[in-house]
């Protein structure tokens, strides 16, 4: 157990000694640093630039007030003038102007009776596609806050000759919709949309740890590093080798979630990134014995981290070929963080993994390969 | 020795290397462009087909509502863009979830709208998405916060109507009646309420479409990564065939410069062949992007200019990081690292719209944020000296750099 824990300390002492490691681990904290920086910004998916003609009413003021708040799907931008509203869209620094007329209340009124209008709102925009649907939703649903109260109004005083009750009193003020994890009791805070990739770039910055520790272990065999290291199992010998390098690498990952404040329950945490760790370290020892040379291993990897970037959620949500999505790791661990029902997938995956490794070493004994 | 014979040899290695690194290039090309069609797709807003699916588990004890939720998914505009649809148990919702079938599941508790009016807790309707909050959670929000504003107009009308009637001598029917009208006064306003606004497409003027923002990020993502294929011409080379060289009166500024035409003739050769196979691509209709709609040849031909002097500086940068980083680990890895950071500040992978003002700034004055802006100008024709400049001035910052780390490598060799 002694000999054990002293050769677990010499692999650790001679990986935090290698420069290129720490320059891997300082790259995470950077990214981290990064991101909390710009998410502590306003930042948006779209901008809409707004002006309000002159001489506005009493209602244009309040539905241009209210479109000034940033969201995180709006940014809106204020002009002074219909023309510099729609140059800001001609030169690319909005997606969209909206230009509130000054007679709103008219307009309003005019819906309200006749369903239509004679002068509708101007909306300008460079080309045609969904999201300027969203968007135009969005500017009619506060258009409709109005048009629905004149509507109340109307008839009550057409058929009832009165129209007293208190029609804000029924407008709740409390944002009722809640984003909950599957399996949660209680609403997750979630973070912001920049550092919400945080995880993912965790689970492609941990396939690449795996990936160097490959080389690390193909580099240390060639200098014979192992000469000193006798063992029966040279598979188990390398499993270990490679897990000290994932297993710190887990231990910096998940104090980068921590900081990066995208950790959930830690209680899932710890177990996940664990396994996730485990699951690499196999997959590693699969690459080592198919490409058995660090140039290999190091030309592929640009094609093995773009595979995992576009396949698992890091920058977007595919669920399309799932053939080749269960073969990604990353796709394991990023689902089974936020969904329960994606963890005995995780756990088939590394068992399966382990069976591929067995395989090989079965068969390298079989035909007399040397380790 | 001259230059010239050094020149040469540089040359015979890269021609050695070649048929690796051009099949390599083929690899990349086709991995990063079906990942970036793959992506193009989802977050394509040009087209009404990638629609999305939201899923709704409600009870049936409120007309209005499930009434309201047949309306979004089969009458109203919205059904252009999403499908709605309802499930009658949790477990069949989080299936439909878990299968794929649905974006997000909206679960509305029983006795909704009646809490949201008159109670003093307001209900909670809670959103489940199948994976973390990105910009796909934070569209569907802002669509269930439209539907629900809609809806709670609505029925804050229709209960002002009922208030104002309990002082009144009508019958239940005739309430009913009076009720049913106003709802469907609703129904025709919420229906007509596209005619508010009137949408004048003013054309891309000095902006690209959407899709041309992603194959711009696509084709430099692929240059970037492009140099991996050439990096055996690094890792073979030794500092004492440097020293040897400078002994011989090849000077660390003619290594570098001959050693970096020779990468950069790889790397052209290659994705000149990438941008024809694209070309055909265009050329067949298998892709469409607005700015390549018309006068296909002669803009392809334009941007593939603007692209071989991107190539030129990003073959610069790359050529840069390889000779600095020392052993192959740092030179794959933290290469790798570096350039993928910079790709995501630069707006290969988002439009960097989407980051905040501080990030945009960072982003477009990285090497390749100005390979970005002067790839854009080869899609939309809009020169820009300033940003020209910058590639010039970085292409030849990273050489002189290059000259110096090799000069100081030499140095330290003798030593």
């Amino acid at each position: 157990m002694k000999l054990k824990l002293k050769r677990y300390l010499l692999l650790h002492k001679r990986l935090i000694r290698r420069k290129s490691y720490i320059c891997m681990t300082l790259s995470i904290f950077l990214l981290i640093l990064v991101l909390r920086g710009i998410a502590t910004q306003d930042s948006s998916i779209t901008s809409v630039a707004i002006a309000k003609e002159e001489g506005a009413d009493e209602i244009s003021r309040k539905v241009y007030e209210s479109l000034s708040s940033p969201n995180v799907l709006i940014r809106y931008i204020r002009y002074d003038t219909e023309k510099e509203a729609i140059d800001a869209v001609a030169e690319g620094k909005a997606d969209e102007a909206w230009i509130i007329p000054a007679d709103l209340s008219e307009l309003i009124a005019e819906f309200a009776e006749h369903k239509s209008v004679s002068k509708p709102i101007k909306i300008y925009a460079r080309d045609p596609n969904v999201l300027h649907f969203f968007l135009r939703e969005i500017l009619e649903a506060q258009l409709y806050k109005h048009i629905g109260k004149l509507i109340y109004t109307d008839f009550a005083e057409k058929k009832l000759g009165k129209a007293t009750a208190d029609y804000e009193a029924h407008i709740p003020d409390v944002n009722i919709f809640r984003i909950y994890d599957i399996g949660a009791e209680e609403p997750e805070e979630q973070p912001d949309y920049v550092t919400a990739p945080l995880r993912g770039f965790m689970a492609l910055w941990l396939i690449i740890s795996a990936i160097a520790s490959a080389m690390y272990y193909i580099s240390d065999e060639r200098k014979g590093l192992f000469i000193y290291w006798k063992t029966k199992s040279p598979a188990v010998r390398e499993f270990l080798y490679i897990f000290v390098v994932m297993f710190d690498s887990a231990v910096i990952a998940l104090l980068g979630l921590f900081l990066g404040g995208v950790m959930t329950d830690i209680r899932c945490e710890v177990p996940l990134i664990l396994l996730y760790a485990v699951t690499l370290t196999l997959l590693a020892m699969i690459f080592r014995r198919i490409m058995r040379n660090e140039k290999i291993l190091g030309v592929f990897t640009p094609v093995i981290i773009t595979m995992a970037a576009t396949f698992s959620p890091v920058f977007m949500d595919l669920r399309a070929f799932w053939y080749i999505q269960k073969i990604i790791p990353s796709y394991h661990y990023l689902e089974s963080v936020f969904d329960p029902y994606y963890r005995t997938g995780m756990i088939v995956y590394c068992i399966s993994l382990l069976g591929i490794v067995i395989l090989i070493e079965g068969f390298k004994k079989i035909l007399g390969f040397k380790h | 020795m001259s230059t010239g014979t050094y020149f040469y040899g540089q040359l015979k290695r890269i021609v050695k290397l070649f048929p690796g690194i051009f099949t390599l290039s083929l690899v990349f090309a086709l991995v990063i462009g079906v990942a970036g069609v793959l992506n193009a797709r989802h977050t394509d807003y040009n087209k009404v087909t990638s629609k999305y699916n939201i899923g709704f588990l409600c009870g049936y004890d409120d007309a209005l509502l499930s009434m309201g939720l047949q309306f979004i998914g089969s009458i109203d505009d919205t059904q252009l863009i999403v499908n709605t649809f309802q499930y009658d148990t949790e477990e069949a919702g989080f299936d439909a979830l878990h299968n794929n079938e649905i974006k997000v599941l909206v679960v509305i508790p029983d006795g909704f709208m009646d809490a949201l009016m008159y109670s003093d807790d307001s209900p909670v309707v809670k959103l489940y998405a199948a994976s973390q909050k990105g910009i796909t959670t934070v569209i569907m929000e802002e669509v269930i916060n439209i539907f629900s504003d809609d809806m709670v107009y609505t029925e804050a009308g229709l209960y002002s109507l009922q208030d104002d009637m309990k002082d009144t001598s009508l019958s239940e029917e005739e309430k009913t009646k009076l009720n049913d009208k106003l709802f469907i006064a609703y129904m025709n306003a919420l229906l007509s309420r596209g005619l508010l606004t009137e949408i004048e497409h003013i054309g891309l003027g000095d902006g690209m479409s959407f899709m041309a923002f992603f194959f711009c990020g696509i084709v430099l993502f692929y240059t970037v990564m492009l140099s991996f294929c050439s990096i055996s011409f690094f890792l073979d080379s030794h500092t004492e065939f440097f020293m040897i060289a400078r002994s011989k009166g090849v000077r660390p500024s003619s290594q570098i410069f001959t050693e970096y035409t020779c990468f950069f003739l790889a790397n052209l050769i290659c994705s000149l062949f990438t941008l024809f196979c694209v070309y055909v691509l265009f050329a067949a209709n298998m892709v469409g992007i607005e700015e390549f709609s018309v006068d296909l040849f002669p803009r392809f031909m334009r941007f593939s200019g603007y692209f071989i002097l991107v190539l030129i500086e990003l073959s610069s940068f790359t050529f840069l990081l390889f000779e600095v980083m020392k052993g192959i680990i740092n030179k794959f890895l933290l290469s790798f690292l570096v350039l993928i950071g910079f790709s995501f500040l630069s707006g290969y992978f988002y439009p960097r719209s989407f980051l905040p003002e501080t990030a945009r700034t960072i982003g477009e004055y990285l090497p390749t944020g100005v390979a970005y802006n002067v790839l854009s100008s080869g899609v939309t024709g809009v020169f820009n000296a300033k940003n020209m400049l910058m590639l010039i001035t970085y292409t030849v910052l990273f050489l002189l750099i290059a000259v110096y780390a090799r000069r100081v490598r030499i140095e330290r060799g003798i030593d």
